[in-house]
């Protein structure tokens, strides 16, 4: 299986975390706190689009709402895939870090 | 609800942008999350600071969202394209008519479009040309064209009057140097004359030297590069001396890049403007209008504004002159200048040619949209089962146009290219034509890409326009049921399109015929002398002591029959002009303008003018040189005087008395009105001199006029020419405008007529059954024949009937440019529209008669 990108690890993240409040906005501000950096909201919906074509992600249109102007909201929710995936990324992850800290400690002496 | 104030929304430029490239997949929800962050940012910090980051927003998601279109809508392009490159490949003929079609409009287009660009772009490459002006002269006169050439002091004294004025100067063109560096002899005629300020104000680059100071010594020379390279060679040019006439030194202080060819001032040589007093020329005094006055304005004064200072200056210096001065502005010198005096004709250009050229071109460019109009929907049988597929498989009527419009651009595309090609192949022989340096340098002037694309994109449009409703507007049951036929409606269409096309023709051979007899009228015009086998030489300097002494000696030469000198070349304009006039029998409320043109004895014997009354002037009497004068026909007829000889005339306090009538001679050209005219031999202003000479041995001749004159003035270089060949000149404009004219002319019928061969090859196609059960009835050739031609003929009348008023009225108009025009003849009409007719016969009887001789069993079996 294709590895998960960081940008797709934060993305899912925040999803899982915001349960079942996580469209546009919500994933923005939350990826925005989390990184430190100004996400443009059209810069969200690429990789989002790109996991649920990958059958990372599902998403559904919610019904309109009045405070934003009338428009539905696209909500998002982690596939039983994703959710695979995020545990191998961090499996993989957390195997490489072993050892890691003790290599840095030793070079820098 | 509350209504929302709308400083509250979001902005809405913005957000239709986003409206416009948003992906479907994201569109509705992301229009969402943002007006939902906006409201919280607005309750937040404010409404100012969430619009602001909403453009924010706006901008940055940009980039994703374009490229969310192009994936979300290549898939259809890529069908359309292929679909497009298919049905060019499919019907070569078709194909090939619309691309050569469109080609050869859009070159010509685009050749229009760079001569058009080169003219607009005259002096405008000097960097203070917004605030550069030549001051121009209104002498006072009603229905007289003012002056381009002023007094030789106005130019300081007005810098010194006006404050706006920062620097002026004088400037004269012109005038022949042998020049010569070792043994390098040269004659030169392209030198100007100007004051040190000269190359401060204007922007002529230098390669070598200092601008500020190039002209500020008596003795020193400005060259170009090109004469630096033909004198000096390898050799630095700067402070080598070169010599002028075998008499004077003078230092080259500077060398220029060559003079641009669109500049209104051309020259080789810059020579110190005070050099003019050495060759006998009065630069101090008023009344002496041999100058061109340039000024520059202070950055905060306007030429108009400046215009309007000046114009009432004259009157300061002298009370009763009542001449007008204004500021023409530098960059309308070239297109606005139909002034007396101007700087060569040759070089100055009319602006009413830059519409002509640019309807031309506009003219051309339609001509080939119609014939892919017409071919198009004369071929939609072939497509409509296409559009009813899309249609049946979900595709609406906007996508079906997007289709076809996409078609369109194709087809205008590689027309595009093949027009660039025509552009690069013809370039040289156009330039040849139009006596200019084109080149199609798109990385020049970001305009003209610009407007080449521009080009290729309205083709693609306008031809694609009617097509793409059309087609798009089948119905797939009827197509598919076989239902399918062509819409009469829709042939009428067609019909108005080819009446609008050949009228277009048309009025551009009327155009044509109009422009080629106007311009053989006036070649051939009697002008009232003897144009032919006449000589003329300035006389300038020294040669003035000498005159009486060469035209004694010239004259003892048996093939030189006679000589005299004048104050102006003939057509040319005269020397003064005054409206202080009396006479016996004056009515004193009466005002004529009197133009004066001084002239020497045998003068009218030299041209071969007639008098109609008197005698001209003539050695026997003595009064003659002192007190008589000779008007025109013209004159005496404004005056109302009944038997002139023998009245008295006055101009000021001067007393004269007419002796003779000359029969009125064309002394401007032929744009003006013979008015009235006096001459004079008082004031003895001769400037040149005229010989008339037997028409054989003219290269003997020439050489014995040559000798002579060297003889007795070794200093002067021996200068002539010939006057017919300086009157043919007059018009050289009107010449090239005519061959331009004729060429575009000739490339529009031959699109129309493409267009028509096609047609005619589809509309004759679907009748093929027709013909067939005709033939089989027992129809003959001939009467097929005439019964396919005489639909097409009946369109080419019809678009006679459009197109003879409309040039009428055109050609009516630019006739009135000319003072002596032919009539626009009802034979011009009649004989455009015939040629039209013959064209059009011709083009289609090739289809019909293959149409009718067709074997009627293949045309049966057909389908």
């Amino acid at each position: 299986m294709k590895l998960l990108s960081s940008h797709d690890e934060i993305f899912l993240l925040a999803i899982l975390k915001l349960k079942g409040n996580a469209y546009g906005m919500n994933i923005r501000r939350e990826v925005s706190k989390a990184t430190g950096k100004n996400w443009s909201i059209g810069a969200i919906y690429d990789p989002l689009y790109r996991m649920e074509k990958r059958g990372l992600l599902e998403s559904y249109l919610s019904d309109p709402t009045n405070q934003r102007g009338g428009r539905s909201k696209r909500i998002f929710k982690v596939k039983k895939k994703g959710l695979d995936a995020l545990f191998e990324h961090k499996k993989a992850r957390d195997r490489l870090w072993k050892g890691v800290k003790a290599a840095i400690d030793s070079q820098s002496h | 609800m509350v209504k929302i104030k709308k400083s509250k929304k979001p902005p809405p430029i913005s957000r239709w942008l986003l409206k416009r490239f948003l992906s479907p997949y994201s569109k509705i929800p992301l229009l969402g999350d943002l007006e939902e962050e906006f409201y919280l940012i607005c309750s937040e910090t404010g409404s100012k600071s969430a619009r602001r980051w909403y453009r924010w927003q706006v901008l940055k998601s940009l980039p994703s969202s374009i490229s969310h279109i192009i994936y979300w809508r290549t898939g259809m392009f890529k069908n359309h394209l292929k679909i497009a490159l298919r049905s060019i490949g499919k019907n070569k003929a078709y194909s090939f008519i619309n691309i050569s079609g469109l080609a050869i409009g859009m070159a010509c287009c685009i050749l229009i479009l760079l001569w058009i660009q080169d003219e607009l772009s005259f002096d405008r490459f000097h960097h203070n040309v917004d605030r550069l002006g030549r001051v121009v002269a209104e002498v006072g006169h009603s229905g007289q064209r003012p002056w381009a050439v002023t007094e030789a002091p106005l130019s300081q004294a007005l810098k010194e009057e006006f404050p706006e004025i920062v620097q002026a100067t004088r400037a004269q063109l012109g005038r022949q140097f042998r020049v010569r560096y070792g043994e390098k002899r040269f004659n030169e005629r392209n030198n100007i004359f100007a004051e040190p300020a000269f190359f401060e104000m204007f922007t002529f680059p230098f390669i070598r030297g200092n601008p500020k100071t190039a002209l500020s010594g008596k003795r020193s020379v400005v060259i170009t590069e090109n004469m630096a390279q033909k004198y000096f060679g390898a050799e630095d040019p700067l402070g080598k001396m070169l010599n002028f006439n075998d008499r004077i030194d003078f230092q080259v202080t500077g060398v220029l890049q060559n003079i641009p060819k669109n500049s209104h001032l051309q020259f080789d040589f810059a020579l110190p403007f005070h050099m003019l007093e050495d060759l006998g020329q009065d630069i101090h005094n008023w009344g002496n209008f041999n100058f061109f006055s340039y000024v520059l304005l202070d950055k905060t004064t306007s030429v108009e504004s400046a215009s309007r200072k000046i114009s009432g200056y004259m009157r300061t210096i002298q009370p009763e002159n009542d001449t007008q001065l204004f500021i023409q502005p530098l960059g309308r010198i070239h297109l606005h200048s139909d002034f007396e005096y101007d700087v060569l004709a040759v070089n100055n250009s009319d602006h009413k040619y830059i519409y002509i050229f640019a309807s031309i071109a506009l003219f051309v460019l339609f001509i080939a949209c119609i014939n892919f109009i017409n071919l198009t929907t004369a071929r939609s049988r072939n497509r409509a089962k296409e559009v009813a597929m899309r249609k049946v498989v979900g595709a609406n009527r906007k996508n079906i146009i997007k289709q076809f419009y996409g078609e369109s651009l194709v087809f205008s595309f590689v027309a595009f290219g093949c027009a660039l090609a025509l552009v690069f192949l013809f370039l040289p022989f156009f330039n040849n034509l139009s006596e200019k340096r084109l080149t199609l340098d798109v990385s020049g002037d970001i305009l003209i890409p610009a407007w080449l694309l521009g080009i290729a994109f309205f083709t693609g449009f306008l031809s694609g326009s009617y097509p793409s409703l059309y087609l798009s507007s089948f119905q797939p049951g009827k197509v598919l049921k076989r239902a399918f036929t062509a819409d009469p409606k829709r042939s009428v269409f067609r019909k108005v399109l080819v009446v609008v096309q050949f009228s277009l023709s048309i009025f551009l051979i009327i155009g044509t015929t109009v422009v080629d007899n106007q311009i053989d009228y006036i070649r051939n015009r009697k002008l009232g002398f003897e144009k032919e086998n006449l000589i003329y030489m300035p006389l300038v300097g020294g040669i003035r002591q000498q005159y009486e002494t060469v035209k004694n000696e010239w004259l003892k030469n048996s093939n030189i029959v006679s000589v005299t000198a004048s104050s102006n070349l003939p057509s040319f304009g005269r020397n003064w002009a005054t409206d202080n006039l009396d006479w016996e029998g004056k009515n004193p409320e009466e005002r004529i303008l009197m133009q004066g043109v001084d002239v020497d004895y045998d003068f009218f014997e030299t041209f071969g003018m007639q008098m109609t009354e008197g005698r001209g002037f003539s050695r026997e009497f003595v009064a003659d040189e002192n007190s008589s004068v000779i008007l025109n026909k013209t004159a005496i007829n404004t005056m109302g005087l009944s038997s002139p000889v023998g009245k008295r005339l006055s101009i000021g306090n001067w007393q004269g008395t007419i002796i003779g009538v000359v029969q009125d001679y064309n002394f401007k050209s032929l744009h003006n009105k013979i008015e009235p005219l006096i001459l004079v031999m008082i004031n003895r202003q001769l400037n040149y001199m005229f010989v008339r000479i037997k028409s054989q041995n003219l290269s003997d001749t020439i050489k014995f006029l040559k000798s002579q004159w060297e003889h007795h003035n070794p200093q002067f270089t021996f200068e002539y020419g010939f006057v017919d060949t300086l009157l043919g000149n007059l018009y050289a404009n009107e010449e090239k405008v005519r061959t331009l004219f004729n060429y575009f002319t000739f490339l529009a019928i031959f699109i129309s007529c493409l267009g028509l061969f096609g047609l005619a090859f589809y509309l004759t196609e679907q009748r093929t059954k027709e013909i067939g059960v005709r033939k089989v009835l027992g129809a003959s050739v001939p009467k097929i024949v005439t019964m396919l031609s005489k639909e097409f003929l009946k369109w080419v009348l019809f678009a006679n009937i459009i197109a003879w008023p409309v040039a009428y009225y055109f050609m009516d108009k630019w006739l009135q440019n000319f003072a002596y025009r032919t009539g626009l003849k009802i034979g011009t009409f009649l004989l455009s529209g015939a040629l039209a007719f013959m064209i059009a016969l011709l083009t289609v009887s090739y289809q019909t008669i293959k149409a009718a001789n067709a074997n009627p069993v293949d045309s049966l079996r057909y389908e």
